[in-house]
């Protein structure tokens, strides 16, 4: 079957008699990229999502008032960044706590094809993300995960371009400050080798 | 958002299928912008990505569904809300807002001034830092700490404006302008 544009969609949706099938397809079209970003930013499933539910309820809500100024995907993306960081902003859970549990998921620890070392570094990479202040840790993660461009974050987050760049640029240093004290004493030599 | 292909064919065998130039142009700016990162940042770049966090089985093939469900019963998930700290964090701010206004120059009065400062990293420092690290905690500190008079940053109205709009929760200033 043929996916319906998001333009395609949103007339099915403001038609109407079938906005409850155009929405399902919306959220079906969207939902995965919506929820890896949520999930890399909070880690924890239960709280992605109920985050990424939230997103979609707002979705609902204000997409009759949509007016395709942007992007329906960059306007989705609007609504989880911010109801993500609200989460956070709300929430003083103990982020360690996820990831320690994130290493002992199943889900998660399927395969051989990452040693023991290259775990260890990847444990201390998402330990180093999570000091992260909140939006710096939305920009890192839009940027290194999700590889999308300061342009289109600047879309997503309302924030200039120079300010995401300084941002991001200021968290990979951070990150790399963390990931290479302590006992790992990484080089980018060294860091290749555990690939 | 970027991995997926958004051009159509076009009819006119002359011209770039619809929505070339805009894909060649993400494209683009992705390889640059990456190469930019991952020189500044050679042992980030040089690690393998972690792996992709997984969903529990079925999750996305459920989700659409509990979502019409939610809506339809009118039950939207609520996330645990600290309302009466975020109100009284708002209004020590805006009190601070209100007591470091000097009328004289309209700006606030700190260890840096304006001048000294480029605007570039002024801007930078607002629009990234300043938003970025006040958290909570940094609110508490603020609640807990009504006297403290030693903010180390100089800002103009318009820019404390701007600020205040782009990060207060617009549903609890309502409430708490309601409240008084």
């Amino acid at each position: 079957m043929i996916e319906k544009s998001d333009k395609e969609l949103l007339a099915l949706f403001l038609q109407g008699d079938n906005a409850n099938k155009a929405f399902s397809l919306i959220v079906q079209k969207h939902q995965r990229k919506l929820y890896a970003i949520i999930r890399r930013v909070l880690i924890d499933h239960d709280d992605t999502n109920d985050v990424l539910q939230n997103t979609f309820i707002k979705a609902w809500n204000g997409l009759s008032s949509f007016r395709e100024e942007a992007q329906l995907s960059t306007w989705l993306y609007r609504i989880a960044s911010n109801e993500t960081l609200s989460f956070l902003r709300q929430s003083k859970r103990d982020r360690h706590l996820s990831i320690d549990q994130l290493y002992t998921d199943s889900n998660y620890s399927v395969g051989n094809a990452i040693g023991p070392s290259a775990e260890e570094i990847e444990k201390k990479l998402h330990h180093a993300i999570q000091q992260l202040p909140e939006k710096q840790r939305l920009v890192f993660t839009m940027k290194y995960y999700e590889d999308l461009t300061y342009e289109q974050m600047s879309d997503i987050l309302g924030t200039s371009v120079g300010a995401l760049k300084a941002s991001f640029h200021i968290a990979a240093k951070k990150i790399e400050e963390e990931i290479t004290n302590g006992a790992l004493n990484l080089s980018p030599a060294n860091a290749s080798n555990n690939k | 958002m970027n991995s997926n292909s958004t051009y159509q064919p076009s009819n006119d065998s002359l011209s770039a299928p619809s929505g070339y130039h805009e894909e060649f142009h993400r494209n683009l700016m992705q390889k640059l912008e990456r190469d930019e990162w991952q020189n500044e940042a050679p042992v980030l770049a040089s690690l393998n990505k972690p792996r992709e966090l997984l969903a529990p089985d079925n999750y996305f093939a459920a989700l659409p569904e509990l979502v019409q469900n939610k809506l339809s019963s009118g039950k939207v998930v609520s996330i645990q809300s600290r309302l009466w700290f975020r109100l009284a964090a708002a209004a020590a701010i805006i009190a601070l807002v209100v007591n470091f206004l000097r009328p004289d120059t309209n700006e606030f009065s700190g260890e840096i001034s304006l001048s000294e400062v480029e605007q570039s990293t002024l801007d930078n420092y607002l629009d990234v830092e300043f938003s970025a690290y006040l958290d909570e905690d940094d609110l508490a500190e603020i609640v807990s700490n009504e006297n403290n008079r030693s903010f180390s940053f100089s800002a103009s109205t318009e820019e404390l404006t701007l600020y205040l709009e782009e990060e207060a929760d617009t549903d609890d200033m309502a409430e708490l302008f309601a409240e008084n």
